[in-house]
């Protein structure tokens, strides 16, 4: 059973009389593990896609089966604790909250979670540790550079032990070289971890971390297949 | 997410914005400070009306002639000349009122007094000599009158501090003679100044044995007054009873209805002094209530921009994991803080200006005023300005709520 299913998905967007359809008749599964990236120009509906695919919009029409189970058949309640056990979102910007340290940060989605709270600190600790931001953790995140900063959003989405990441476009504000740090931790999730990974990209070199690369345009699939010539961020981690 | 951490996300929040969050609060600051105030002054001067007519004893009972005025148009039969000294002799015997421990006749009424040049018009008070003990009077010069001046209609007269001072100045008054209705009363006693007590300035009185000023003053053959001590406070509704019993045989009265007199006990004027400062308190506290209404609507206002503000952390929070519940509980535990804070420092400053209001009228003005705190406004400050939080803070924190995580997060 695939982790993720999607049948036939259409997303419209209805502003008055004008109706712009941002995703069209899309299917594709996902397997549990598998590493995809999706790929478009910009307008071209991925953000919209991910956004289904993590629960945080609907679509107008079509089938969304995760881990077997429908969509439609998830309660809030339940869609709160999937986004809060189950997923782990990476932004293009980040998303921190400023004002607060980056374990307090990383600790968020655990305030949210049943995890009992004297377990909080360790496994946020752990979540700092795991993107080579130990020496930052009491920082002031507003302080933090670029690629820090989705290092820590990186950590965060960690914490609660996610199945799947969802990344969306997180290496769209960094240079290159914190890009490639991000890549690499994201890559090692994949590689070492066996998580899920579900990449938004516009760049064919980023695409190219993935396994597989499902290319949308203008709403629609325009193909789906495995990356040829795959990029390894560190070349030991590809077998 | 527990309370522990609804709190503390909720308090951080507020830190973020602390000068607006200070902004905010001080709307309800003043409403609450308003109403402690208000409060405790009505309280105070509650007690101080109360002290008053207790000082006159809580064992006391006014009859008084005529009927009780139930509209103006009665007014009329409030004069009467229905107590007369058979109804005197009639409550002294044992046999009719066994609790009486004292009775006392009163008459007054307004006079013109005069000593060489000077003229002054005093309120001719004509009593017995227990009018001394009931009204705790010593005279500061001189002598009181005594039963056998009652008994004999003696031309003696003890008089307030202001009409010595008017009619003789720094001279001595004891001794001398004034005029009043063309009779000469010899001034056998000077009373301290006293100032107002009960309903009484005993400071512009002039004071003669009631039998005297009946009949060379005023000229008449009743009372104005009969005041009447019961042996104890447990014996006043027994007393109030024999007294009624008494009169109505006296007067040949069989139906109640057609009483011309009634009585008024202590404890009937302090419910109605009481219940004239309980309207007048809740007046101005209903009026205090209006300005926290305003500021709970400034609350609701600061509390929908920052929702909108905060738009996005709201989006990351959903995408986190959190429910709606989560972020409704959020917001309106930052209103209900900001509120509650706000109430705190109401209840500090109403309390700090009450007792700013006591010192100055018992030190500057020398009132026998006491500052009191009654722990109801405590209790209705925190709990009316959380409510408020609570209130209109509803709303904002409903609209952050329902926000769509992917709305919230494109947020600009």
């Amino acid at each position: 059973m695939p982790l993720i299913e999607i049948r036939n998905l259409e997303k419209i967007y209805e502003s008055g009389e004008l109706a712009t359809p941002a995703l069209k008749n899309i299917s594709f599964s996902v397997e549990k593990g598998e590493f995809v990236g999706i790929m478009g120009a910009s307008g071209s509906g991925k953000s919209t896609l991910l956004h289904i695919l993590g629960f945080l919009d609907k679509p107008t029409s079509g089938e969304y089966i995760f881990d077997g189970k429908k969509m439609s058949d998830f309660s809030e309640e339940e869609i709160a604790g999937l986004r809060n056990k189950n997923f782990g979102f990476v932004f293009q910007s980040f998303y921190l909250l400023p004002k607060m340290t980056v374990l307090e940060n990383v600790v968020l989605p655990l305030i949210y979670s049943d995890a009992p709270e004297s377990e909080w600190e360790t496994r946020a600790k752990k979540a700092v540790d795991s993107v080579g931001l130990t020496h930052r953790a009491n920082h002031d995140s507003a302080k933090l550079s670029g690629g820090e900063k989705q290092r820590v959003a990186i950590a965060r989405a960690l914490v609660n032990n996610p199945q799947i990441i969802f990344a969306d476009e997180p290496t769209g504000n960094l240079d290159s070289k914190s890009g490639q740090v991000v890549m690499e931790i994201i890559q090692r999730l994949s590689e070492n971890e066996g998580r899920t990974i579900i990449l938004i990209t516009h760049e064919t070199y980023t695409a190219a971390h993935a396994e597989r690369v499902i290319r949308i345009k203008d709403g629609a699939v325009e193909s789906d297949e495995k990356v040829a010539h795959r990029h390894g961020a560190e070349e030991k981690l590809i077998k | 997410m527990n309370i522990r951490h609804t709190f503390k996300t909720a308090i951080l929040g507020l830190h973020t914005h602390k000068m607006r969050a200070f902004l905010t609060i001080l709307g309800i600051v003043i409403g609450i400070t308003a109403i402690i105030l208000v409060m405790s002054v009505g309280r105070g001067a509650q007690n101080l009306v109360l002290a008053q007519v207790q000082g006159l004893g809580s064992k006391t009972i006014f009859v008084i002639p005529g009927r009780e005025a139930h509209g103006p148009s009665d007014i009329a039969q409030t004069f009467s000349d229905s107590l007369r000294e058979r109804d005197l002799n009639a409550l002294k015997r044992k046999e009719n009122v066994p609790a009486l421990s004292s009775i006392m006749p009163i008459v007054f009424g307004a006079e013109s007094a005069s000593y060489g040049n000077e003229t002054y018009r005093p309120t001719i008070m004509g009593a017995s000599e227990l009018v001394a003990k009931i009204f705790d009077l010593y005279p500061q010069e001189g002598i009181f009158f005594s039963e056998e001046d009652v008994k004999f209609k003696s031309g003696v007269v003890v008089i307030g501090s202001k009409v010595k001072e008017k009619l003789f100045g720094a001279d001595d008054a004891v001794g001398k003679k004034i005029k009043m209705k063309n009779k000469s009363f010899r001034i056998i006693g000077v009373l301290p100044q006293k100032g107002q007590v009960s309903f009484f300035n005993f400071d512009e009185v002039a004071l003669l044995p009631y039998t005297t000023a009946q009949q060379y003053i005023f000229g008449i053959k009743f009372f104005h007054r009969l005041v009447i001590e019961a042996a104890s406070e447990e014996d006043i509704a027994r007393t109030v009873n024999d007294v009624k019993a008494t009169l109505r045989e006296s007067h040949g009265i069989t139906d109640p209805t057609k009483d011309d007199f009634f009585i008024e006990t202590q404890a009937d004027l302090a419910a109605r002094l009481s219940t004239i400062t309980d309207i007048l308190t809740l007046l101005l506290v209903s009026i205090a209530t209006v300005s926290l209404v305003v500021g709970g609507i400034g609350i609701m206002n600061i509390m929908l921009v920052s929702v909108t503000e905060r738009t996005r952390e709201i989006g990351l929070r959903k995408a986190l994991g959190a429910t709606d519940h989560d972020i409704l509980r959020q917001f309106l535990v930052e209103a209900i803080i900001l509120t509650a804070i706000g109430g705190i420092i109401g209840i500090l400053l109403g309390a700090l200006f009450a007792f700013a209001t006591s010192l100055i009228l018992s030190q500057v003005l020398s009132i026998a005023w006491k500052f009191v705190f009654p722990l109801s406004a405590v209790f209705l400050g925190v709990s009316v300005s959380s409510i408020i939080g609570l209130l209109f803070g509803l709303y904002p924190a409903w609209e952050a709520s329902k926000k769509s995580p992917i709305e919230a997060l494109r947020y600009e």
